[in-house]
């Protein structure tokens, strides 16, 4: 289960729990794209639960990024665990997300209320 | 966690055969009478788990909270708590924190295998693969290894082990053969199945992430990681049907202790 809190008409905050893998991959993209189709230009991605992510999940993130940017938004991850990190990094994939601290600096980032 | 005076330890079987099912609510439904303080489920011989088994523990549940009798599971494997983590049903169920006895299920007795090696036959189902994976994590956990490298390891297995259910067009009933055996410095798996040839190493993507993130990525990214968190990965067919897939990691060298 992926839950969701609406922060402004551009900006959400999606939270998958403990694992993202081949089960619930496309839970993520789907709420993603449904954010997206609701208007979000920025996804806020906070991953304290998450414990696992397998290539699927992977993924499921990557395949969005793109589809935010160019409505000219982003997706940011916060909360990036030491495991969830070392994934992206295997992958070379930091230098290339949008990845901060936490929520509060996640929301900083995003044109809320502007 | 102590028992209370007053439980009912009933064990969850392996196998949940219409047979066995009917056994289990019954001993089940005998508990319920005893009006006992709780009653604990143990879950020990799950090795995985299964809707079946998902659905009976959610039954047990419905049925003992109707009662009014507090009902916690025990002897949780790592497979089974991600299962109803995944599931969203952790919070639901009340789950002893330690799963030690867990390690001695009767299948598998410690003693009787060699320590440094693992051996598992699963299904060729993603369910059976996280059942597995969380016997593996029992297992690498107990060798004292650093936390990525456990994490590494775990992944792999995953993601090989979902491969090949994906890709090999073996039936769910259909096996695959897992091995994992630790040496004075490396740590190597070995995968076999009798499915479709299907060779891992032989049509790697080029992985480059702007790319990936401009082409919206989400296939290949499994043998990326593969690749990059083991130290070798190899591929043969043997006897014309059978696809063995062996990967090697080197470990960092063992500290001994003294006190």
């Amino acid at each position: 289960m992926i839950a969701r809190k609406q922060v402004d008409e551009n900006v959400i905050v999606l939270s998958p729990e403990k694992v993202l893998d081949n089960h619930n991959a496309h839970e993520m993209s789907e709420a993603i794209i449904q954010a997206q189709s609701e208007g979000c230009k920025y996804v806020i991605l906070n991953l304290s639960s998450l414990d696992f992510i397998s290539s699927a999940g992977v993924g499921s993130i990557l395949g969005s990024v793109g589809s935010s940017r160019v409505m000219g938004g982003d997706i940011i991850l916060c909360h990036v665990s030491g495991k969830i990190r070392h994934v992206l990094d295997i992958l070379d994939l930091c230098e290339f997300l949008t990845i901060v601290q936490d929520e509060e600096a996640a929301i900083g980032m995003c044109p809320v209320g502007r | 966690m102590p028992d209370k005076k007053n439980s009912s330890f009933i064990t969850v079987p392996a196998d949940f055969d219409d047979d066995s099912l009917d056994g289990f609510f019954h001993e089940l439904s005998i508990a319920i009478g005893d009006r006992p303080e709780e009653i604990a489920l143990d879950c020990s011989l799950l090795e995985h788990a299964t809707s079946r088994h998902i659905n009976a523990l959610w039954d047990a549940l419905t049925r003992t909270e109707r009662a009014g009798i507090p009902m916690r599971l025990t002897s949780v494997s790592y497979g089974l708590k991600r299962v109803l983590s995944v599931l969203d049903l952790a919070g639901l169920f009340s789950v002893d924190r330690e799963d030690e006895r867990y390690d001695e299920a009767p299948h598998a007795p410690a003693e009787s295998r060699p320590s440094e090696r693992f051996e598992a036959e699963m299904d060729a189902r993603i369910d059976a693969v996280v059942g597995v994976m969380g016997r593996l994590h029992n297992f690498l956990k107990r060798r004292n290894m650093g936390e990525i490298t456990v994490f590494d390891l775990e992944t792999v297995f995953y993601e090989v082990a979902t491969n090949i259910c994906r890709h090999s067009g073996l039936e769910d009933h259909r096996k695959i053969e897992f091995s994992a055996d630790i040496g004075e410095d490396e740590i190597s798996f070995r995968f076999a199945d009798a499915g479709e040839r299907f060779d891992p190493t032989g049509n790697t993507p080029e992985f480059e992430p702007r790319l990936a993130i401009r082409r919206r990525q989400s296939r290949g990214i499994g043998l990326v990681m593969i690749q990059r968190m083991m130290d070798s990965i190899s591929y043969e067919r043997t006897d014309g049907k059978y696809n063995v897939v062996t990967l090697r990691k080197r470990l960092a060298p063992r500290v001994e202790v003294v006190e």
